[in-house]
């Protein structure tokens, strides 16, 4: 009944925790696989450069050019999930007892 | 209530209520789980009364209770005639919730295992006589948390300067790590505020217990859960932990910074009566 009572907006979109790949709309699910991936793999690169740049393993000239790539890639993965319809919510896969993907 | 043993019914017991308190209140005749059958209250001993409703064998053994569980339709009407009737009983009774699906097969077993339990039940009674249960859930909005938080920080005011005057691929770094540590603060100066609430509300409480956060599809909020306690209170300390509840809320809607306070109760005692 609590839970019940504090439902009320069942209409905003959460993440499910899963991929939709049913037959009627593969497209959409395959788009929104792939999306996932290459967003996970941005953010380990991401953390990795900032890692690295942190620890001074960087030159100046390396720096400027890794982060640009990395501002570019930011820009580009905004477009895509514009493109194809999806929030920062619908990349982020339940794993369970392992948490969140993202 | 009479019990045959031969019976091809079973024994759907929601709660124990002392028999004491059984004997004082009249008992308005309701719905069992299985209308048309009703719930009853079954005098264990002079000291507990099992409430209970008759459900068929066939819909209530444990391997078919095992299968039905798990539709969902057929779940949630019961789940919420059980809450239902819990709420009901605590009106008038000092109530231990059982949980949902407690069967028995004949009243001798439920008599059996009670007899056993006699003292446990009857010290949770003593326990739970004159309180009840309140549930507080923080929740926030955390991009406006982080705004508000770093729009009073002049330090971040200068340091954004500084980034914009930087290098592109630089900019990109710093700003970076100023989100990193926006959001590491934000995190914890949120645990702080919600650790701050509930200590002021455990001076009011018998008892308390933080639960896990609920995620955002469990709630069908927008906003984060942080915080999730129940607290015992007495019931007539009700007005004091209410009062405490209502000042925070204020707070928390004056401050602006996406903090809002569910309240809700009062709740038979689930989380502070276990058998």
């Amino acid at each position: 009944m609590e839970k019940n009572a504090e439902v009320t907006n069942t209409e905003t979109r959460h993440p499910t925790g899963r991929i939709s790949l049913d037959p009627d709309n593969a497209e959409e699910g395959l788009s929104q696989l792939v999306i996932t991936v290459v967003e996970l793999l941005r953010e380990l690169v991401e953390r990795q450069a900032m890692r690295r740049v942190d620890q001074g393993e960087l030159t100046e000239e390396q720096i400027e050019q890794v982060g640009v790539a990395l501002m570019q890639l930011e820009e580009k993965m905004e477009e895509m999930k514009h493109i194809f319809g999806l929030n920062d919510e619908d990349l982020n896969i339940d794993l369970g007892p392992l948490g969140n993907l993202l | 209530m009479q019990i045959q043993s031969d019976s091809p019914a079973l024994i759907y017991v929601y709660a124990f209520i002392p028999t004491e308190e059984y004997d004082q209140h009249s008992w308005v005749e309701a719905d069992g789980m299985e209308p048309p059958q009703k719930i009853e209250g079954l005098r264990l001993n002079d000291m507990i009364t099992a409430v209970t409703c008759k459900v068929p064998e066939k819909d209530y053994s444990q391997d078919i209770l095992q299968k039905k569980v798990e539709d969902m339709e057929w779940l949630q009407g019961r789940a919420f005639h059980h809450h239902e009737v819990m709420n009901q009983l605590h009106e008038n009774f000092t109530v231990i919730p059982l949980k949902f699906g407690t069967i028995y097969e004949q009243a001798d077993h439920l008599t059996k295992r009670i007899t056993i339990d006699k003292e446990n039940i009857q010290k949770i009674f003593a326990y739970l006589s004159e309180k009840e249960e309140w549930n507080i859930k923080i929740y926030v909005e955390e991009e406006k948390y982080i705004k508000n938080m770093m729009d009073q920080e002049k330090e971040v005011e200068r340091k954004k300067e500084e980034i914009e005057k930087l290098s592109p691929g630089k900019r990109f770094f710093e700003k970076k790590k100023l989100d990193q540590f926006a959001e590491e603060k934000a995190k914890e100066n949120i645990q702080n505020t919600c650790r701050a609430i509930h200590e002021k509300l455990c001076a009011s409480s018998f008892n308390e217990e933080v639960k896990k956060n609920w995620e955002r599809k469990v709630t069908g909020r927008n906003d984060e859960m942080n915080w999730n306690g129940v607290y015992l209170i007495k019931t007539d300390s009700r007005d004091k932990f209410l009062d405490i509840v209502e000042n925070e809320q204020r707070k928390a809607e004056e401050t602006g910074a996406g903090i809002s306070i569910a309240v809700t109760g009062p709740w038979p005692a689930y989380h502070f009566s276990d058998m």
